[in-house]
């Protein structure tokens, strides 16, 4: 009786001592959680929350609780991406000089990192390429492929901004409205960019097949001899240099959407899925990082990612886009004529 | 043991767990990753084939063809497979265990499906939303549904590939319906309607509105808005559906048949929405409206699509399975077959 008393007493405390082990725990941790986060040594952890708390209306406090404003200054410009002007494009200067002029051919690359699989497509002649544009513009945008299949291109890439709203709901845009600079052919089709000495990031090819990237002004892309134009950044390659040095370029991991010109004038294309099982995506440091070291980019810019990122290449998009209804709809694409 | 040494112990727990965990994300997750490896692809030469005849077995149901016909999809002993009309090529699609595909639908502009599988336990079953991208062959799970009871089914899908919404919506015998939202992010949200019974759904291509009918008094609604849409003079009214320039179209009931079709614009007064005639009172099943705005009547007698306002006349033989973008698909013997519009 006494030693049948005694054991359901002592599995009483081990239930007890389990109990209050996992409350422990959960207390603990919460608290101390956010000190070894922000004063630990994990350096990248820290400045993608701090990163992506910022860049949000409401979770601004999960950062700012903790962490003094100037410190959260000091990581945000960790992240940033620098800035420098490309060189004139008008002499030798410039750094690229076109080389295989009536090339047609492309050459394709499937790519693979340990978060993401990714398409490259080498375009050997740069005055190939086209800026291509929803036949709906202001209605509705139209899928990368659409657009290419319109204007009988070879390959083709996602374009330029938009805006991302329909009635108010965030997300459930239409494509329709594209935001900066379309040009195509020499004529412009659509220009907010009221000011023409006003810079502004752009992706832009003149008519001997160079590539522009970063700020400009649509004055210089004037007397550049720019001839196709959409409106993205940042630019992460200029002269040969690359641009994200520290931190991973502060948009985070994501779909992207990429095109970059080597010394000899080549363009390269590149789409990394995302949100995926087996692709979670990329941040712009590595987009940079694999033009840079594995494709010899000297001028390189980010497109628009995410949902939009699409490749288009012998009638079929090669890659996977994002959303679950596939491709979308977007306002301009850049393509490879034929 | 002392209460010290536990307290030390279990603190000393929490600290490496929390170092590992961000170690883990620091280095591996969040660590730049520039190392690729690098495979070139070479074009594929292969060539094309010519179409043939798809002929299905005879026990299959829910036939369903893509847009554009080049694929369609049916029920074989309750596995679901998809044909390419081009070679006639039969590809099963694949279920977990303990589970059924219960609802298809193809998306109205590209060769992908949404499917819906659902998982059965004792008393309950899980409903999964998948999306089936025919030309990588891949099926992919997008969202959890819902946990219900062993009745619960989805409906009706609705989506718009532009907007990238999609509308689900779950019903159960004898209780209220469901509809969830789900945006292009993967987020999910239920929309709270007006009457807690809806039949009809439509959304429109544009904008993020839902258009619906409540089952028992034939009102028609519509998301981020408060009043029922009302025609003058009617008393009734059954949804029939939407075009691809957002135009909604209402079928005026009298003793469930209808006899006149009003269709507009949702943010337009009804009063100037323009009115189809019918000739004869149609059932709704009989009634479609293409993408591009035109309305079909099917005569099922005759063997005879009609589309009401030109009168223009395309026959077919034997049963008329569904309408797609460039005619109707029959199937007549077993043998699918493509009649395009006259």
């Amino acid at each position: 009786m006494r030693r049948l008393k005694k054991r359901g007493k002592k599995k009483k405390r081990t239930s007890t001592l389990v109990a209050l082990f996992i409350i422990f725990e959960l207390v603990f941790t919460a608290v101390t959680g956010p000190f070894v986060l922000y004063y630990g040594p994990f350096k990248n952890v820290k400045t993608t929350v701090v990163g992506a708390a910022m860049t949000t209306l409401t979770l601004q406090w999960l950062a700012t609780t903790f962490l003094s404003d100037d410190k959260i200054k000091q990581i945000m410009k960790e992240q940033s991406v620098e800035t420098i002007a490309q060189d004139n494009l008008d002499d030798k200067t410039s750094g690229v000089n076109v080389e295989n002029k009536d090339d047609d051919s492309i050459e394709r690359y499937d790519i693979k990192g340990k978060k993401y699989k990714g398409y490259v497509l080498v375009i050997n002649d740069p005055t190939r390429m086209k800026v291509g544009y929803s036949s709906k513009l202001g209605k509705e945008g139209e899928l990368t492929s659409e657009i290419a299949k319109a204007n009988h291109a070879t390959a083709a890439i996602n374009g330029g901004a938009f805006t991302d709203k329909a009635a108010g709901a965030l997300w459930a845009g239409t494509g329709a409205n594209p935001t900066g600079i379309i040009m195509t052919g020499g004529k412009t089709i659509f220009n907010d960019i009221k000011n023409e000495k006003e810079k502004s990031e752009v992706v832009a090819l003149t008519k001997a097949g160079k590539l522009l990237v970063g700020v400009h002004t649509i004055k210089e892309m004037k007397k550049a001899g720019v001839t196709e134009a959409v409106s993205f950044g940042p630019a992460m390659i200029v002269n040969g240099k690359k641009m994200i040095k520290k931190g991973d370029g502060g948009m985070g991991i994501a779909p992207r959407t990429a095109i970059a010109q080597r010394q000899d004038g080549a363009i390269i294309l590149l789409v990394i899925d995302g949100r995926q099982a087996n692709s979670i995506g990329a941040t712009l440091r590595e987009v940079q990082d694999i033009l840079y070291d594995e494709y010899g980019a000297y001028n390189a810019t980010n497109l628009d990612g995410g949902s939009s990122s699409t490749l288009f290449y012998n009638d079929e998009v090669i890659n996977n886009p994002s959303d679950s209804l596939g491709e979308r709809a977007i306002p301009s694409i850049i393509y490879v004529g034929k | 043991m002392k209460w010290q040494k536990r307290i030390s112990i279990w603190i000393v727990v929490s600290l490496s767990l929390q170092c590992l965990v961000l170690f883990y994300l620091d280095h591996y997750f969040l660590s730049t990753d520039s190392k690729v490896v690098t495979e070139k692809i070479d074009p594929d030469e292969s060539g094309k084939v010519k179409k043939i005849d798809i002929t299905v077995p005879a026990n299959v149901e829910n036939i369903l063809v893509s847009y554009d016909a080049k694929y369609l999809s049916y029920y074989e002993n309750q596995k679901l497979k998809i044909v390419n009309c081009k070679d006639g090529s039969i590809k099963d699609i694949a279920v977990d265990d303990g589970s059924s595909i219960s609802f298809q639908k193809w998306l109205p502009d590209r060769n992908r499906m949404l499917l819906v599988e659902k998982k059965s336990y004792d008393d309950s079953s899980n409903l999964i939303l998948y999306y089936y991208d025919v030309s990588k062959g891949k099926k992919v799970k997008i969202k959890d549904l819902a946990w219900a009871n062993t009745k619960s089914n989805v409906e009706d899908i609705q989506l718009s590939t532009l907007t990238g919404v999609i509308y689900v919506k779950v019903s159960s015998q004898g209780e209220s319906s469901s509809i969830y939202r789900i945006d292009r992010m993967g987020s999910m949200t239920k929309v709270d309607t007006i009457p807690n019974f809806v039949s009809n759904t439509s959304l429109l291509r544009h904008e993020d509105k839902l258009i619906y009918e409540g089952l028992i008094y034939n009102k028609i609604y519509a998301t981020g808005r408060e009043d029922d849409i009302t025609v003058k003079d009617t008393e009734k009214l059954t949804l029939v559906g939407s075009d691809d320039n957002d135009n909604v179209y209402l079928g005026e009931l009298k003793d469930k048949l209808i006899s006149k079709i009003y269709y507009g614009k949702t943010e337009d007064d009804t009063a100037d929405w323009k009115v189809i005639d019918l000739k004869q009172p149609a059932e709704k099943k009989d009634l479609f409206v293409s993408e591009a705005g035109k309305v079909y009547e099917n005569d099922s007698l005759k063997g005879v699509v009609k589309e009401i306002i030109s009168g223009t006349q395309t026959s077919y033989k034997g049963k008329l399975l569904q309408l797609y973008t460039r005619g109707v698909v029959t199937l007549v013997n077993n043998k699918i077959s493509f009649v395009p519009f006259k």
